[in-house]
């Protein structure tokens, strides 16, 4: 078996990012310390880290473990640096990696792969769809001519000069080719490092149906559960108090993250639940003949609950359309709200059209009316923080899932003065002033809607993820997701007979292609690694008003998606259309 | 691996001419409801036998495929002879061997689980025709 080593070139300057690269942190870690980790994980030995520039600070960054070499020619380029990193490794080595401090995605795994590929005398390159990347893996024989380079290029030439003695090593993911070079590669990159389930070859296009971890939620919910838990709102002892504080801290976090007050925030059990809350609360209060406006863009999940209520209670269910482009038709409003209308249930951002709804010209429409509006924010709200009273809703529900925390958890936020008049609707532990033989008072809310034990552990999870949201740079994710949704739609258009179903607001991309049902495409985007949704997203009348009979593909973003994501789709959308047509 | 799932005889028996009839004997209407895919069978039998198969399906290609082979394997039979056909091609997707050749091309589907349903509808559409 062969020795293998490491140089690790931490030594520049960095001048395209105006900071020291290696020390950018990413996923909490600096750079430099990510890079030698996957080294020593990998099983190198010796690895030898070259410092430079701030060489005193980043020294202290590397793992215990680490060689560290100065180079004070640093500034006279890269070669400087691999020459004294080569010079520094020792007599009897086989080969040694050249590694880059500023390739994040890098992991122990891909230098196993290419140690694996070894043989004495030969240069190992990991190569994608026929590019190559990095890291290089060199043979001793090269080390003379590495010690001879000179410039700021590299050990390219010496790859140049022994294209017989290269092995190209195939890698299926771009970890090989990403490196930070840009601010917004280090914001980017700091984001996908807090999602552990983003691994090579992962393209998670399914972020509408539910949204990945990041750390921090897992943390604050492993914290909660293995850290003494107890229930809320019960006991005297000191984990009961813990709980309390945990509880109440996830309420607050919610608030924030709506602009609200925290006594206007109720945990439910997910979206749907906080929707069929609403319409059991309000539906108490309606009677036979008042009427229900819901919209042709609902999820079932905003539409079910009030087609149960009608049904029952013998109320009027009416629609209010959708144009075309898959956007609610605000023409047809004005004839649509009658005096009837005692509850506006409507969408903030369509879960298949990616249309997001002038929430508050509808309210104010629905309000001279003195109907009610129920918004669903379950699309809207995982692509920023959303101040819920100023969009003029009166109720307003959101998923946790889709917010990058936990399952089990929803919220029903409502104005103060309208959750004090509501009934509950589920009655149980936790919810009442006072009791006799005979009838209950119930607490004021939100406590009074949250009969029983609720999700602790999954409210402490969404609290860290609405947290880490509202912790994210949303204008610049926002224009990186406008930039991947313009390079989705252009190279669907490349295809005939590839219809895109909505203008996409938020990053939700939904369309048909000719010849191929949407399921076979999901299949054929499986293979690629790519996970998207396909039939109707529990939007059945959405789908025949547009008519979708077989209903579509649908990719929907997050802030952690990225080109590569965007073009694996593509190119599983190549080989459907191949494939199937 | 998708020309595996989608090989050419799968593709070919979806792409066969697909029609419901006019006057059946027994008709039968099968949803999916976790992906919306429809299946409608028609049959039309004559001295107890299946003799001419209608089928409609709003769905994929492995549906599609799976109700061009059903009736092929079913017209011309007694009911009881195919009355155990949806048994037989569940049984294949779990690993049993195929009850026809013709099914030979549903094989690359056993490892998609997700899409056995997709497979199975037509068949069970005949099950309730027949009953």
């Amino acid at each position: 078996m062969s020795r293998l080593g490491a140089v690790l070139l931490a030594a520049g300057g960095a001048r395209r990012m105006g900071a020291v690269k290696q020390l950018a942190r990413v996923g909490g870690q600096p750079l430099v310390t990510r890079a030698a980790q996957a080294a020593l994980a990998a099983g190198l030995s010796p690895v030898v880290a070259v410092t430079g520039n701030r060489a005193e600070e980043v020294e202290a960054a590397l793992p215990p473990g680490l060689a560290a070499v100065r180079n004070s020619a640093w500034a006279e380029g890269m070669t400087t640096s691999l020459a004294a990193g080569i010079a520094a490794l020792p007599a009897d080595i086989d080969g040694a990696f050249v590694l880059l401090a500023d390739m994040p995605r890098l992991g122990a795994a891909h230098l196993r792969r290419l140690a694996a590929a070894f043989v004495p005398g030969a240069i190992c390159v990991p190569v994608k769809d026929g590019r190559r990347g990095n890291p290089v893996l060199f043979a001793r024989d090269f080390f003379g001519e590495i010690l001879a380079l000179s410039g700021d290029h590299g050990a390219k030439a010496v790859i140049a000069a022994h294209a017989e003695r290269v092995i190209e090593v195939a890698f299926d993911d771009e970890a090989i080719f990403i490196d930070v070079d840009t601010q917004e590669d280090l914001r980017m990159e700091d984001i996908r490092a807090q999602f552990p389930a983003l691994g090579p070859g992962f393209h998670y296009l399914d972020n509408a149906a539910m949204a990945q971890v990041p750390s921090a939620v897992t943390v604050a919910m492993a914290a909660f559960e293995a850290g003494g838990r107890a229930n809320v709102h019960r006991g005297l002892h000191g984990a009961a108090g813990r709980a309390d504080t945990a509880y109440g801290d996830a309420r607050a976090s919610v608030a924030r993250f709506l602009s609200a007050d925290a006594g206007e925030v109720v945990f439910t059990p997910g979206c749907t639940a906080a929707l069929n809350l609403a319409a059991r609360a309000l539906g108490a209060g309606l009677r036979a003949g008042d009427g229900i406006l819901v919209t042709r863009l609902e999820h079932h999940a905003n539409l079910l609950p009030w087609l149960a209520l009608a049904e029952e209670k013998r109320l009027e269910l009416s629609y209010l359309p959708v144009t075309a482009d898959g956007r609610l038709d605000l023409g047809a409003l004005p004839a649509l709200l009658t005096e009837r209308i005692r509850v506006v249930a409507v969408t903030m951002a369509s879960n298949v059209t990616g249309a997001v709804t002038d929430l508050p010209a509808i309210a104010a429409l629905a309000h001279r009316v003195g109907a009610v509006v129920v918004a669903d924010a379950a699309q809207l709200a995982p692509h920023g923080p959303v101040a819920a009273a100023a969009s003029g809703a009166d109720l307003m529900a959101l998923s946790g899932h889709k917010c990058y925390g936990p399952t089990g958890i929803g919220v029903l936020w409502g104005r103060r003065a309208l959750l004090e008049r509501l009934p509950p609707v589920i009655v149980g532990g936790g919810m009442v002033a006072s009791l006799t033989d005979t009838a209950f008072t119930p607490l004021p809310p939100p406590a009074r809607f949250e009969a029983g034990t609720p999700p602790v552990a999954q409210a402490v999870g969404l609290g860290a993820a609405l947290e880490w949201m509202m912790g994210l740079d949303w204008p610049a994710v926002r224009d990186r997701e406008r930039a991947l949704v313009a390079r989705l739609r252009e190279g669907l258009a490349r295809h005939d007979g590839i219809r895109v179903a909505g203008p996409a607001d938020i990053p939700v991309v939904s369309f048909s292609v000719a010849g191929c049902h949407p399921h076979d495409v999901a299949q054929i985007l499986d293979n690629h690694g790519v996970a998207v949704r396909a039939g109707h997203h529990c939007a059945r009348p959405l789908a025949e008003a547009l008519g979708l009979e077989s209903g579509s593909v649908r990719a929907s973003l997050a802030p952690y998606s990225d080109e590569s994501d965007i073009d694996a789709l593509l190119a599983g959308v190549a080989e459907a259309v191949r494939v199937l047509r | 691996m998708s020309e595996t799932l989608y090989n050419q005889a799968l593709k070919s028996l979806a792409a066969l001419p697909a029609r419901r009839l006019e006057a059946p004997t027994a008709s039968a209407v099968l949803d999916n409801p976790l992906c919306g895919d429809r299946v409608t069978v028609d049959i039309a039998l004559v001295d107890g036998r299946i003799a001419t198969i209608g089928h409609e399906v709003k769905g994929c290609l492995p549906c599609r495929a799976a109700a061009a082979a059903m009736a092929r394997l079913a017209e011309g039979r007694r009911p009881a002879e195919v009355g155990e056909l949806a048994v037989k091609a569940a049984a294949m997707l779990a690993g049993a061997p195929p009850p026809d050749p013709l099914m030979e091309a549903f094989l690359p589907a056993r490892p998609h689980r997700n899409r056995h349903a997709c497979v199975l509808l037509p068949f069970e559409a005949l099950t309730r025709a027949l009953a």
